[in-house]
Parts: C-alpha cells; structure tokens; sequence
C-alpha cells in the first residue's frame, strides 16, 4: 500500500517532491483522477512511508496539501 | 551569412536549443494534463525549465516563473492585470511597443500615463525625472533594463527602489537583458521582470516569462484549461496556473532549457565582456568615419548592453540595411525596432528609424570588421 499525499497542480507536485527528496524522502508524481465533490484533475505524489513527516516538511514550506489518502 | 539581428532574435542557436527541442518532439505529450508516462516525462521537462529560470534569475520559488508566448504577452498580463480605471502609470521613454501600446489601449479606460525621460549617463537625472511624474494615483511603473534601440541602461534598480518607497509596483522589461546582464532577483527590488526566451537567452521564437518577485498577484489576461481544479468554473489561484491556460508551447520551453544550459556553460558575465567588447569595438571604428552618424557615448560595462545604433550620411536606413544585406551579407535591422518613444528621444524618428547591430554570443571580432568595412564602402 501507498499513502498518496494530493496537491493542487503539477507544478506543485514537482516542487513538493523535490523538497521531499532533499529531505531524504523519495517520492513519485502520481495523477488525481476526477471525482466531483473531492477535487478534481490534478496530481499528487506517492510515497511509502514517513507520510505524517512528510506532509509537516510540505507545510513548513509553505506548499498547500490538499489532502492525502491510502491507496490500494 | 554575417548575422548582427540579434536583438530581433538570437541566430544561430546553439546546438543544446536544438537538441532539447529534438527531443521533446520525439518525447512530448500534454504536459499537466495526464497521468500517463509521456505527460508526466513532459510535465518533467517544463518544471525542469522553470526551475532553471528560476535558479538563473535567483528568484526562489519555481512556481513564480510564469511561461508566457513572449514578452509582450507578460508585459500585458502586468499592465492590465494590475491598473484598474482611474489609475497612473509612469513609463520610460526608450519603452518598447509592447509597453506602449497597452498603455495606449488602457488610456480607453480612464488610466493615465506620463513617459519619464531617460537621460543618457545621468543616473540622478533620470530618477529626478521619475520621481517627478509620481503622483497620488500612480499604481505602476515600468521601465525597460535596457534599451532594445541605444542599448542605453536606465538606473533600473534605484528606480525600483525608489518605487517601494512611495508604495508604487514596477515592472521591468528585460527583453533586451535578461541572458546578458546577470539579475538577482534575491536581492532585487524589482517586482515583475519579463523576459524574451528566444533573444539573448537562446530559446526558440514564442517563448517568453513573466517572473512574480512580490505578493501582489496580476488580475487574469484570459482564462481557460490548467489541467487542475477542473470542477471549479474560476480560474485557480495558484501559480503558474493562474496565468498558463490552455496548451503552451511545450516545443519551445524545452528549446528554452538548451538556451539556459548554453549560458551558463559559458558563463554570463563572459558573453556580457565579450558582446561589449564587439559593439565598443564597432563603435570606436565608426565613430571615425565621416559617413556614419552614431547617437550614444561610447558604450561601457557600466551604462549599455550590446546594442548599438547608426546611419550612414544621406542614406536611409532601410536602403544602408538593404545593400548591407545584398552586398555584404550582413544581417542588420533597420527602421524603428518598435520603439517610436526611443527614437523620438534621440531625434531619430524623422529619419525613419536606425540601423541596429546586436552581437550574441556566436559573433567574432572578424564578423565585426567585416560590418565597419562594408559600413565604409556605401557612400
């Protein structure tokens, strides 16, 4: 299983994912599908593990996440 | 061929434009809008650009690097974006036409404009002149890093400073600069530079970028698909996507990359000593030479980019450019260069314009004796 950390755009997926590798967290650029009422079309990125540390390090750099989610 | 129209666009370009726009052509999908292998490695490829930008002009955050078709376009998204009716903007008077004319375009809408002269070699003077034209309505001030016609630098960064002490944004063309001159934005006061990617910092043509160096974000020029937030019937807040709807040009931002990586191989301040050191070698050679009418002082390190302008006595400068062309082989640009204002300033508007030669980095001394020969023999 995956935890999928979502954000608003591509761009911010790329940016987020880089700081994330620079704290020794790898991560890979993963597509939101559209589901109405949850966000729609954009992107997020999947990582194994350190999901909570992960999301605080993006919030600390001032990147928005918009949600996160497990996936199968 | 000899090709002095640099300043037009860079030709030729090198051989990393080439390659990355090669590759991209035989790589590239939609980027940000699927999720398959070929958007994300297209998607991969823009931020890649975009932080590169960001990186060269030290602006921080990638996501400030907005990709735009040209300059013109970012300079419109900033002067329409920020002047509301009733509002004064402040220009210089070596603004190109695409600064101009958005002006004059705003002007229907109750927003007034005053040119501040640029005075050649007289930092003091110049920013008299601007600080002279604030007044209690001023909202923006835009102001080129260089002129694309004289090559002439305003005291931008002092002008801009100048700016954040009466509350006023600026903007800076950098048309003719940016890939030249090294700007830091990290210690800039700058608010929105603009830039050409396909003049001096070698990307393809149809680039272009507009660089958010403050918080105070632009109204939308137009809206439509980002490829995020797509329930939302607004237009997303978030940057770039705010200002990139609809498919960019993919193609010519990975050419862009190529064009940064060039430059930074070689290194900006070398191109920048190399360049000046042609252009104050052309003018030290025409400046003897009876034939010629040049319109600057000789051009420093300090006061000019490498541009340079001249006339040929008793010729106009189409037909110079024309027979430069034919006879020589040399690519020049005559008439106006879209900047009526530069050219009023210097009193060459009645003359039909200049012939302009701008080097780049491909250009050699032999390419440049070659010009001041030709320039010698029309008579």
């Amino acid at each position: 299983m995956d935890n999928l950390i979502k954000l608003s755009s591509v761009t911010q997926a790329m940016k987020a994912r880089d700081i994330l590798r620079k704290h020794g967290i790898s991560s890979k650029i993963h597509r939101i599908p559209a589901v109405k009422g949850k966000g729609a079309c954009s992107y997020g990125l999947l990582i194994n593990n350190k999901l909570d540390k992960a999301v605080e390090i993006l919030r600390n750099n001032n990147i928005k996440v918009t949600g996160r989610a497990d996936i199968q | 061929m000899i090709y002095l129209d640099n300043g037009a666009t860079t030709f030729p370009k090198p051989k990393s434009v080439i390659n990355s726009v090669n590759y991209a052509l035989r790589n590239g999908a939609n980027p940000g809008r699927g999720g398959h292998n070929l958007a994300i490695k297209s998607s991969e490829i823009v931020y890649n650009t975009r932080s590169l930008l960001a990186d060269f002009f030290n602006s921080g955050d990638p996501s400030n690097v907005i990709f735009t078709l040209n300059c013109t376009e970012a300079l419109n998204i900033v002067i329409k974006g920020i002047l509301n009716p009733g509002d004064h903007i402040i220009i210089s008077s070596m603004e190109h036409n695409a600064v101009l004319r958005p002006v004059e375009k705003l002007k229907e809408k109750r927003i007034s404009c005053t040119v501040a002269e640029i005075a050649e070699g007289d930092s003091e003077k110049t920013l008299d002149n601007f600080r002279n034209a604030i007044n209690e309505k001023t909202r923006l001030v835009v102001c080129t890093y260089a002129s694309n016609v004289f090559g002439i630098k305003p005291p931008v960064e002092r002008i801009c400073a100048m700016c954040h002490q009466y509350g006023i944004l600026n903007c800076v063309d950098c048309a003719q600069a940016a890939g030249i001159v090294p700007i830091d934005l990290s210690d800039s006061s700058i608010d929105f530079l603009c830039g050409a990617g396909h003049k001096s910092m070698y990307g393809p043509m149809g680039t272009g970028f507009m660089i958010i160096n403050c918080d105070t974000i632009p109204d939308t020029l137009i809206e439509g698909g980002t490829g995020s937030s797509s329930y939302d019937y607004k237009q997303p807040e978030i940057l770039p996507d705010r200002f990139e709807s609809g498919t960019g040009n993919f193609i010519g931002i990975a050419g862009l990359s190529g064009g940064i990586r060039f430059i930074n191989s070689i290194g900006i301040d070398k191109i920048y000593k190399k360049e000046m050191r042609l252009v104050k070698s052309a003018y030290q050679s025409l400046k003897n030479m009876n034939n010629v009418v040049l319109y600057t002082d000789e051009p420093d390190n300090y006061n000019y980019v490498p541009v340079l302008s001249f006339n040929i006595k008793n010729i106009d400068c189409e037909t110079a450019a024309d027979i430069l062309n034919s006879k020589f082989n040399i690519a020049t640009r005559a008439g106006l260069h879209c900047a009526p204002l530069a050219h009023k300033s210097k009193n060459t508007l009645d003359k039909g314009g200049t012939v302009r030669i701008v080097p780049s980095a491909f250009t050699t001394e032999n390419d440049i004796k070659t010009l001041v020969n030709a320039v010698y023999k029309i008579k």
